[in-house]
């Protein structure tokens, strides 16, 4: 019994380690192509070769009862850097998966561009909508959208640039949305 | 001389698997009690109106059998979860304090199941910290499991394995990055609001030669991690005192608090593996 054990979990270990092994050879392309099933598979690049110079933020943008746009405002995610982060962040678990999100929903856009009705069904778009719906709205507010918005940093001298802008939705007072 | 050779005794004590395996499950404990914390402290997260609701998310995963959904239903709905979370807050505290032999591999099998598990519910923010624990506690768990049947295992020399797979890939992929060779890379990092902090970009900004010195150091840290094993002792302290300097770094600059714990678990069995190699 004992020695199928050791033989069972070395074998299980050095499929993992190999297959691990392999999959950092993917190039970027071949990434986006294939994911992973086996979710224990992840590539150690960390912040190579180019890593990301600008900060994706999530806005929102209400509209009145008669339609009209009022200022977007962003959704407060990333906090201020404390030091007391280096050992206590609950903070980060809320921004970071922002980013992966935004990029998706970005990528999801540019890819379905002429069928605006497909962007609206997918995983990130919803998981988003979820989470402007949640934020709270003044009585007059009668819809809202949102917005992914990037920006580089801290450099002042550079403006923002949309990168995706969501359909407007009606929203509900029990802080649900629907279309 | 004399110094070296009290470092080699030190290093002895890393010659035993079981002060290898205990060493290694308290950083891992500890990490994954803080890791746990944190998600318990924003659950809101879990549930609708959060980053990773499971009344979207469900719908972007494969359909199971009837069975096996109700089963998921239970577990990643938002009551299900948290109590799952609560679940590997006990196991993570339990293999960070006890020493009993049954209960730290119940608390370590424990931990490795439910962190395969919310690597599966949780599909986006997940960091590399989170994956590298993953894979500490299926060492741990493989070690642990085989110590009870009495039998050898190579679970703790594929932790040391893994932590060198994922320093050269990292090192080799900057190396291969112009921007890491010319200190770009680093002054991007620093910059962003949500990683980096405006102290370290301030300091970095203009100062080229500072960026281009770091960018290498931490390139040649990472590609030379696997060689580690083959310094002598004071070589081998010296290149891990550095990958911890390094991840305190990242923790003040980056706020990636958990890297620290989550790397440090693996710095035992390199030094187990060390030892072997030395003997």
């Amino acid at each position: 019994m004992g020695t199928a054990v050791s033989a069972i979990t070395s074998a299980g270990l050095v499929a993992l380690f190999v297959l691990s092994l392999r999959y950092q050879l993917h190039d970027r392309a071949e990434l986006a192509r294939r994911t992973s099933r086996l979710l224990l598979l992840r590539q150690y690049r960390l912040f190579a070769p180019i890593p990301g110079r600008s900060d994706l933020h999530l806005v929102v943008r209400d509209h009145d009862v008669d339609g009209a746009p009022r200022p977007c405002r962003e959704v407060s995610m990333v906090p201020l850097r404390h030091w007391s982060q280096v050992l206590w962040n609950p903070q980060k678990r809320r921004w970071l998966p922002v980013r992966p999100l935004l990029v998706d929903l970005v990528r999801a856009g540019a890819a379905l561009e002429d069928r605006p009705v497909a962007i609206e069904l997918t995983t990130p778009y919803l998981v988003l909508l979820g989470v402007v719906g949640a934020e709270p709205a003044d009585e007059d507010v009668r819809a809202r959208q949102f917005l992914v918005v990037e920006r580089y940093g801290h450099e002042p001298e550079e403006s923002p640039r949309v990168l995706f802008c969501s359909a407007v939705h009606r929203l509900e007072r029990t802080t649900a949305m629907a279309t | 001389m004399i110094a070296a050779t009290g470092l080699d005794a030190s290093l002895g004590w890393f010659g035993d698997p079981d002060h290898v395996f205990r060493a290694s499950a308290v950083l891992l404990g500890i990490g994954q009690t803080i890791t746990t914390l944190e998600h318990l402290a924003v659950r809101q997260e879990l549930g609708p109106g959060g980053l990773h609701p499971w009344t979207v998310m469900r719908c972007s995963v494969p359909r199971r059998p009837a069975v096996l959904e109700r089963v998921r239903e239970t577990l990643f709905g938002a009551p299900g979860i948290v109590a799952l979370l609560v679940l590997r807050l006990l196991a993570a505290m339990t293999l960070a304090l006890a020493t009993a032999e049954a209960l730290t591999l119940v608390a370590v099998v424990m931990l490795a199941a439910l962190l395969v598990t919310f690597s599966v519910r949780l599909r986006w923010g997940q960091e590399a910290a989170d994956d590298i624990s993953v894979q500490v506690a299926l060492g741990l768990s493989a070690f642990a499991v085989c110590r009870w049947f009495d039998v050898p295992s190579i679970g703790l020399y594929y932790i040391a394995a893994f932590a060198a797979l994922a320093y050269a890939t990292s090192g080799v992929t900057k190396l291969g990055s112009p921007l890491w060779r010319e200190g770009v890379a680093l002054g991007w990092v620093a910059n962003l609001r949500s990683l980096g902090a405006p102290w370290a970009a301030d300091l970095l900004w203009g100062r080229r030669r500072l960026r281009v010195a770091l960018s290498w150091a931490v390139m040649v840290g990472e590609v030379c991690f696997p060689l580690a094993l083959l310094l002598p002792a004071p070589g081998v302290v010296a290149v891990l005192a550095a990958g911890l300097l390094f991840h305190l770094a990242t923790a003040v600059v980056m706020g990636l608090n958990t890297f620290v714990w989550a790397f440090a678990a693996t710095y035992p069995a390199v030094l187990l593996s060390w030892t072997a190699l030395h003997r």
